[in-house]
């Protein structure tokens, strides 16, 4: 399994030089096996670059989202294979208690926000409703569980026969606790992390920043190495890193963490286009 | 998934709540020992095998809002487990979370016992737990009597609701007491 990011900024794309060594576009990865099978982990301002490094001749395509906020959903739109009749497109994500997934989406993809509607894209789209639960896609065998987040929000652990991925780009484990991590019983998202090979989690925040942005979805470099060391991670790569912070402060406040926590485990800071290869 | 082994630790103690008439749960209760240990309450002297496995997020939102709550809060999962109370409930159960864990129904029996108020005229017979997990529905009993194991009696009012996840799974119930200083 190669996992490849191709956005790994949050909340907002935050492009120029003092972001380019870890990249300015918002969530976004790419997972491939051997078979060539391809999964999206959501859909961020870097599917559009994602989208042109596609193999010719792919004929589908899985996107998951993780949760709607625009941040993550906002590159569908530009999203090549969904204007190619030839491709089969399938985007799994949660509904919400009231509203399907293709209800969700159209809040975007639909005037006056987007031009182009859901149900006029030319591709052949089939749309998943991802709650809880297990499913496979090609080689992949998906786990999904709801995490802590505001709206509904999921997390994936990806397996192969070669590896293990968690994927919680937006969490907030530490919400509420009067100290972290609690055990693992506790502490939403351990199932989905546990013993992974690589885990990408939310690092938005330094401790210092935390409390005035309690509530809002997202974890401090700290809590994300802690719960990395509660999991049993072998590998954490920080993700979703604030837009207000360049590469340099971000580099900082990355050691200022790993130097205090002293994980047991690698820490390598997610980049757009530097891949991890699991097998 | 989590498999843990938890052997039993602790002070040995025991209480008697043989004379109770009306109870929250169904079962009867009886004079038994309990033991409290570091981790899971569990019974004296067994090695117990729990498969722990995490809890929803919506019960982890439900165990942290609880701890920041005033009233007593006890909260269950579908079988009727205790999994989490906040410190407020530990003055009503007489025992720390901390000392306990999670706790089962016969174990909450043990430790409490709920009867009617005899000058009170009940809302309904149901067992507002039994309302919350079975019938999907939020349950309140007026001047009940809640006993802690040293005797000591309150009157409390009950509060129990459903916890339902948006695909309508039921995760469990949460109860608060609610103490009554009036006559």
């Amino acid at each position: 399994m190669r996992v490849t990011p191709y956005g790994v900024r949050g909340s907002l794309a935050a492009p120029g030089p003092s972001t380019a060594r870890y990249g300015g576009n918002t969530s976004c990865v790419r997972v491939t096996d051997l078979d060539g099978t391809v999964l999206i982990l959501d859909a961020g301002t870097g599917i559009r670059s994602l989208a042109l490094e596609l193999p010719r001749g792919l004929s589908r395509v899985d996107v998951l989202l993780t949760h709607l906020h625009l941040d993550h959903i906002i590159g569908l739109g530009f999203f090549a294979p969904l204007y190619n009749s030839a491709m089969e497109v399938h985007i799994w994500g949660p509904a919400s208690a009231t509203l399907s997934l293709e209800a969700r989406l159209r809040r975007y993809l639909a005037p006056p926000l987007f031009p182009v509607l859901l149900r006029d894209l030319p591709c052949r789209l089939e749309l998943h409703h991802t709650g809880r639960g297990r499913f496979s896609i090609g080689p992949f065998r998906i786990w999904a569980a709801r995490i802590c987040h505001p709206g509904p929000t999921v997390g994936y652990r990806i397996e192969t026969d070669g590896g293990s991925l968690a994927y919680l780009p937006d969490h907030e484990p530490a919400l509420g606790a009067r100290r972290f991590p609690l055990d693992p019983e506790w502490t939403s998202g351990f199932e989905l992390a546990h013993d992974v090979d690589l885990l990408l989690h939310d690092a938005q925040y330094t401790r210092e920043e935390y409390p005035g942005h309690a509530g809002w979805g997202h974890s401090t470099m700290h809590d994300a190495l802690a719960f990395g060391r509660l999991a049993g991670v072998r590998h954490l790569a920080p993700f979703h890193y604030d837009p207000g912070r360049d590469d340099d402060a971000l580099e900082k406040a990355l050691d200022v963490a790993v130097s205090e926590t002293k994980p047991d485990f690698q820490v390598t800071p997610a980049a757009e286009g530097r891949s991890f290869d699991l097998d | 998934m989590l498999t843990e082994k938890r052997k039993g630790q602790g002070t040995e103690r025991a209480f008697n709540c043989s004379d109770t008439r009306l109870s929250l749960f169904r079962r009867p209760l009886a004079a038994v020992h309990f033991r409290h240990g570091q981790g899971d309450a569990q019974h004296a002297g067994l090695l117990m095998t729990t498969k722990i496995v995490q809890q929803s997020v919506e019960m982890i939102l439900v165990r942290q809002l609880a701890s920041y709550l005033f009233v007593p809060v006890l909260v269950f999962d579908t079988t009727g487990t205790v999994v989490f109370y906040n410190e407020p409930a530990e003055r009503i159960l007489g025992v720390r979370f901390e000392e306990t864990g999670r706790i089962d129904r016969e174990e909450v029996d043990r430790l409490v016992e709920l009867s009617d108020d005899p000058s009170a005229v009940l809302e309904n017979s149901e067992r507002p737990l039994d309302v919350a997990l079975q019938q999907r529905r939020p349950a309140h009993a007026r001047r009940w009597l809640l006993r802690r194991a040293d005797r000591v009696r309150l009157q409390v009012e009950l509060t129990v609701f459903p916890i339902i996840d948006h695909e309508e799974r039921l995760l469990g119930a949460m109860a608060m007491f609610w103490e009554h200083h009036g006559p």
